[in-house]
């Protein structure tokens, strides 16, 4: 049996079958994983001892029929700045190498209710801060169509795992674009929910205002149902929204007269032009089907990337000052008191991107740039929430790529990382804004996959499913996915 | 407005983040370059907007003064590097006099 290949609707049908058992099941993605981790480098840590169990417990609801989920039995990867109880937990940082959770993430909570088999953690650029996965403390993640290019960041990994076929489904996070940029880079489907939509409780922060949980997969009713699981109100999480997620299909199901809004900002001069030839030509198969096409304009558009910078690296600052070697993760020794210990711990624990943001976010809050840099970014951000509000009076959701570039070579965004091609700049608004994205897979240039990215007023995951199921029906999502080559 | 490296050396303290000589030079550099890039918010004017902290609503969440159980001791002590009577051990934070 073909596991890598079957998407949820099959693997359910053949796990419900008794065609196949969750244990056999879990055991033959183990399998791909011994045979295609060495080389992809697409997981930390891999969960065999517990996802058996897992898959054991399973086969005892599938054998009694009570407490089948569409997830039951089903492996999924996990993101490493996840928190896993008893499973390590690394958040691809040396200094917390060793470090075990000791309570599971809501989201793992659930999805350990739901049946499902969590099979491992992924790599990531450390604590989620980078977007290629090469900033991993653990290595970095290739990308399945092309070893010599990245997978994408920070949620690398779990997007090579995912096309790779190492896990039908997997878990990232999204700050500035990680679930969307290695998704497009990678040719899956990824998707950042309404920021509120899913508990960040055991989701180890970067930047808390714009971190979310999000669902990455090869199918969008695969990710519609990966995303129901794990989105809900939880009380220990004081940003969780109280409303309940939309039911599995409670989604609007009239595509004719959409509005489809496309913002003249994301189509500029450093968008790759045959991502915008096939963005645009995933915007007249929607004009075909009846949806109309709107150009408009978000002028505060060009500060978002300095304002996401601005925000995200002072709220780093501080997420990041609790690795200080008192109470949990590596710990320097010789030093003959706490602060040189907390100073020295920290110079050998964090990697070089991590340090970069903690000085430069602690600066922006510091005395002199406080005003002018961190508490403008503030305003820009209204100022940007402004405009995608006025932009959704004007249109239903939003089309724009995913990213201006397709995967790049290993170590080529590194000459100058930090700031001439922020690839980030298509993704970075639907964190500030709190709106869901989603990106799908819409082609391939020269052999590698582009996203197209999908924006949705606050709450209404709802219209992205609908009009991605409708490109993945007539054909816009392309054939030829990782797998085959592998 | 442009650091000077004595300037980012008191970042890194206040950060709690030993530098090395190199790195306080080329993180000076590489700080600057970005400062350059984010100067593009200086462009706009913002005065008539109130900050926005997240991008969704939520204001005053409140819960039930209960007392329910957190997490156990011995959990939470278990990846604590060095503790002693129920507590996380660390060198020494006051001089003595």
């Amino acid at each position: 049996m073909d596991v890598a290949r079957m998407n949820l609707f099959d693997l359910r049908r053949v796990l419900d079958a008794g065609e196949i058992s969750a244990v056999e099941l879990t055991s033959l993605f183990l399998d791909r994983i011994t045979q295609l981790n060495p080389e992809l480098n697409a997981f930390i840590t891999v969960t065999g001892e517990e996802a058996l169990h897992s898959a054991k417990e399973a086969d005892t609801r599938l054998a009694s029929g009570e407490g089948i989920t569409p997830l039951t039995g089903i492996p999924i990867a996990v993101k490493d700045n996840i928190c896993t109880q008893g499973v390590r937990t690394t958040c691809g940082s040396k200094l917390l190498e060793n470090y075990l959770p000791a309570y599971d993430a809501t989201v793992i909570t659930k999805l350990k209710k739901a049946g499902a088999v969590l099979i491992g953690k992924t790599n990531l650029d450390e604590f989620a801060m980078g977007s290629s996965t090469e900033d991993s403390g653990y290595g970095l993640t290739l990308n399945p169509w092309d070893r010599q290019r990245v997978a994408g960041g920070s949620s690398g990994g779990s997007a090579a795992a995912v096309a790779a076929g190492m896990a039908p489904l997997a878990l990232g996070s999204d700050t500035g674009g990680s679930i969307r940029q290695p998704s497009a880079f990678c040719g899956i489907l990824g998707l950042k929910p309404t920021y509120g939509r899913v508990s960040r409780l055991g989701l180890v922060p970067y930047a808390p205002s714009l971190d979310q949980i999000g669902s990455m997969a090869r199918r969008v009713r695969d990710l519609i149902i990966l995303d129901h699981y794990i989105s809900t109100y939880d009380p220990l999480d004081s940003t969780s929204l109280p409303e309940p997620p939309p039911e599995i299909g409670d989604f609007p199901r009239k595509l004719p007269g959409l509005r489809i809004g496309l913002p003249k900002e994301y189509f500029e001069e450093d968008l790759k032009p045959q991502i915008k030839e096939r963005v645009h030509t995933v915007a007249q198969v929607l004009e075909k089907e009846g949806c109309v096409l709107v150009e408009l304009s978000l002028p505060s558009l060009q500060y978002a990337v300095a304002t996401y910078y601005i925000l995200a690296w002072a709220e780093a600052s501080s997420s990041m000052a609790r690795y200080d070697g008192v109470r949990y993760g590596y710990r320097a020794t010789g030093e003959q008191d706490v602060l040189n210990m907390m100073m020295e711990t920290r110079k050998q624990g964090f990697g070089a991107e991590v340090k970069r943001r903690i000085l430069m976010g602690t600066c922006f809050l510091t005395e002199g740039y406080y005003e002018d840099y961190y508490r403008k970014a503030q305003k820009i951000r209204a100022l940007i929430k402004k405009d995608f509000e006025m932009a959704f009076t004007k249109c239903d959701l939003l089309l724009t790529p995913t990213t201006t570039v397709t995967a790049f070579k290993i170590g080529e965004n590194f000459t100058d990382s930090l700031i001439l091609t922020p690839t980030e700049r298509c993704t970075v608004a639907a964190n500030l804004t709190g709106i869901p994205g989603l990106s799908f897979p819409c082609g391939l240039i020269e052999g590698l996959p582009v996203g197209a990215q999908l924006m949705a007023p606050a709450g209404q995951e709802g219209i992205l499913f609908q009009v991605a199921s409708f490109c993945e029906s007539v054909g816009v999502m392309p054939e030829k996915e990782a797998i085959n080559g592998l | 407005m442009s650091l000077t490296e004595q300037q980012v050396k008191a970042l890194s303290f206040q950060a709690r983040l030993q530098l090395t000589a190199e790195e306080i030079v080329s993180f000076t550099a590489q700080l600057n370059k970005i400062l350059q890039y984010v100067a593009i918010i200086q462009e706009v004017s913002v005065d008539d907007l109130e900050p926005t902290i997240y991008g969704v609503s939520l204001t005053n969440i409140w819960r039930e003064d209960r007392v329910r159980l957190s997490l156990e001791r011995e959990a939470v002590l278990a990846n604590a590097p060095e503790q002693e009577n129920f507590c996380f051990k660390v060198p020494k934070i006051l001089e003595e006099d």
